[in-house]
């Protein structure tokens, strides 16, 4: 079929069995292209044999998406040649396109296949009767700039996660609640940096497990900027031997 | 409509790239906008652009076939194979495709149609199944 030299080029996409794609990549003629389109799962792809490199052959990968996003460009040029080619033979169209209304999005889905007889899908924006079912928007959090949170622990780097999420969603009133307050440089270090950003910190030194200590906390906290939110993060990390642990809990 | 776009007007039927998860509303560059003429099926044109824009980028530009160039196309690689056929074919390369079996031979060569003037087989492995068009 090609006298034994291989084919000059080759085409393979993100569905076509790696063993076709690799074994194919083999039969590339000396100075063939093999071009591989669509995502691409760069665990499963290992189909560069090294081979035909030898014979100066070329592997190039491309994705449209990354055209829309980096190259739209070559993209605007690619759409105007492909309407061209379909005004000037409209017969390069193999198949019929097959048209689904929005609704029925997950049959369309469904049909979806990789052979190369496969129509087109096209999904209509049409009225229909039909409803579709949709995951609705995942909730966003939105703190109230008014409103103070009571942070529990909270002052290590758990801590520098949460209040920078809580800040950016509009919490502007902090309560730290800690044994060691901001004696340690990190605590101190995320308090300031609060402050430095207009954010109103306060710190009360005492123990979450101490009734007394809450109460006392709780009373701290100024009438116009009510506790809205409770975040407890208070914990003690120590490493031991598994054969001690006994002992601890015996304590 | 973005201020300097002079070639498309409110109400007009186009096809272009943007790529939004269905949304009802979506926005994209001008560039990337074609407009569909009144006696065209609107149907038939947007089932154009996805697969042939990416036939044409793998063979044209990435590739640069030039006439009388094997060309050959693997399986499940859906209509951008089957518009890589045709692509190839206007660049005047010879072009194959690789049925998964036998018999979806006959059915290639009625869908794909064509100057269907030998099928052969490779030897394993694995079964390389083409048939010129």
């Amino acid at each position: 079929m090609t006298n034994g030299s291989g084919f000059d080029v080759i085409l393979s996409g993100g569905y076509t069995g790696p063993a076709l794609a690799r074994e194919s990549w083999r039969y590339t003629a000396p100075l063939g292209r093999f071009v591989d389109f669509g995502r691409k799962n760069v665990l499963k792809r290992a189909i560069l044999d090294t081979i035909p490199l030898h014979q100066s052959a070329s592997y190039l990968s491309y994705d449209i998406l990354d055209l829309y996003g980096h190259k739209p460009q070559i993209l605007a040029y690619l759409l105007k040649s492909a309407v061209t080619l379909f005004r000037k033979d409209p017969s390069v169209l193999v198949a019929d396109a097959e048209v689904y209304n929005i609704a029925d999005l997950e049959s369309a889905v469904c049909s979806f296949s990789d052979s190369v007889l496969s129509s087109k899908k096209l999904i209509a924006y049409t009225a229909s009767k039909k409803t579709l079912e949709v995951f609705p928007t995942a909730p966003t959090l939105r703190c109230s700039p008014d409103a103070t949170y009571f942070m529990v622990g909270c002052l290590g780097g758990l801590g520098r996660s949460l209040t920078s999420w809580m800040t950016e969603n509009g919490a502007r009133h902090f309560a730290f609640l800690g044994r060691s307050g901001t004696d340690q440089e990190q605590a101190r270090i995320l308090v300031e940096g609060l402050q430095n950003a207009g954010i109103h910190c306060q710190v009360i030194r005492g123990d979450v497990a101490s009734k007394e200590d809450v109460e006392r906390a709780v009373a701290s906290i100024p009438k116009e900027h009510p506790i809205r939110g409770v975040v407890q993060a208070a914990m003690v990390l120590r490493v031991y031997f598994l054969f001690y642990l006994q002992l601890i809990s015996d304590n | 409509m973005g201020l300097g776009v002079t070639d498309l007007k409110v109400g007009d039927v186009v096809v272009v790239f943007a790529f939004d998860k269905f949304a009802t509303f979506q926005s994209t560059s001008a560039d990337l906008v074609q407009k569909v003429e009144k006696d065209e099926d609107v149907t038939k044109l947007a089932s154009v652009p996805w697969s042939f824009a990416q036939a044409i980028y793998g063979l044209e530009t990435l590739a640069r076939v030039e006439s009388d160039e094997t060309v050959l196309v693997l399986s499940n690689t859906g209509a951008v194979g089957a518009a890589a056929l045709k692509v190839a074919q206007t660049l005047s390369a010879k072009a194959f495709i690789v049925a998964d079996s036998r018999p979806m031979l006959p059915r290639l060569l009625a869908s794909l149609v064509l100057l269907a003037s030998r099928s052969s087989f490779l030897p394993s492995p694995p079964r390389l199944v083409t048939t010129r068009i």
